[in-house]
């Protein structure tokens, strides 16, 4: 079956074919909802904030234009949408933790997630980030899992590249430095 | 390797995590609600203001057109029929297409264009109301 643009179904959709929206969500669901749940942490709260994004995106569908992919358009609306939700929740504090982490540090917990096997890696990275700020969890996920450039994330936070690119240094460090910590008993002691 | 690639490596052994089965379902049905209580509205290309501003612009080219051009004298004999002068009584019609006759070819395909463009956005505005 010919597969078709982002852009076409959009083109449809404002023509008054709301059912062309359907592979949109069917496209973006995993990804949105999992961008959600990295910044919520909750279920229930991620399924929401996604679908709530999804609608938001299709009401302002009209305001689309491509200077971004929709993509990184979506994605924006996802994270703001992701945002807004966790601070009716909780006020956030933007937090200013001190990374105190060496480079020797860094390479002896990266060395000791390396030899861990693939199961028991999972199970300390997610630990690992459920120890960060909602915000930085977002980062990486954005970075590392799905792949964006540090330009998307700019586009897609709002914020600066150069402030991008310090934010995920300073996470990935934060995420080791809370690795090497529940790591420390079990596993680097060990090696 | 470098170390962004190992915890990109890391990170893509991350299970992903996936929304529940009715997620798109529920989506698209908040869509459809959405689109009952406001149904995306077909806006035509030229709006009020636009038709508004041609149809003066037209109506003014119009005007001087038919203010500058001096009306041609009838030299015909006058005829009548049970006492009416026909060419009296026609006079106004005549004088009419004769006017029409001498309006430029540009400005007649002008105003012609913008009665087609008129005719058509009416036709597509009905067509998607149905």
């Amino acid at each position: 079956m010919e597969k078709k643009t982002d852009e076409y179904y959009i083109r449809e959709i404002l023509k008054g074919d709301s059912g062309s929206f359907s592979p949109l969500v069917e496209k973006y669901s995993h990804l949105a909802f999992s961008l959600s749940m990295k910044i919520l942490n909750q279920r229930e709260d991620a399924e929401e904030a996604a679908q709530d994004a999804f609608i938001k995106a299709y009401n302002s569908l009209s305001s689309f234009q491509n200077s971004s992919t929709f993509k990184t358009w979506f994605f924006r609306i996802v994270y703001n949408t992701s945002i807004s939700r966790l601070r009716t929740r909780k006020n956030i504090e933007v937090k200013i933790d001190d990374v105190k982490i060496s480079d020797a540090e860094i390479q002896a917990t990266e060395s000791a997630i390396g030899q861990l096997n693939i199961n028991e890696r999972q199970k300390y990275l997610q630990i690992g980030l459920d120890r960060l700020e909602p915000d930085e969890r977002a980062l990486l996920k954005m970075y590392y899992y799905d792949d964006f450039s540090m330009d998307e994330v700019s586009v897609i936070t709002g914020l600066t590249v150069s402030n991008v690119k310090v934010k995920i240094h300073r996470s990935r460090k934060k995420l080791l430095q809370e690795l090497r910590f529940v790591l420390r008993d079990e596993i680097i002691s060990i090696l | 390797m470098s170390q962004k690639d190992l915890l990109k490596e890391w990170f893509k052994e991350l299970p992903s995590e996936q929304p529940s089965p009715d997620f798109q379902v529920k989506v698209m049905q908040r869509v459809m609600s959405e689109w009952t209580l406001n149904p995306i509205k077909y806006q035509p290309i030229i709006g009020k203001k636009g038709w508004w501003t041609m149809g003066l612009i037209a109506f003014l080219l119009t005007s001087i057109l038919f203010m500058l051009h001096s009306s041609l004298p009838s030299a015909a004999p006058a005829k009548t029929v049970y006492g009416l002068d026909l060419l009296q009584l026609f006079a106004p019609v005549s004088h009419l297409f004769e006017k029409l006759n001498s309006i430029s070819p540009a400005v007649a395909i002008g105003v012609l264009a913008i009665i087609a463009l008129w005719f058509f956005d009416q036709l597509f505005v009905r067509t998607i109301r149905r």
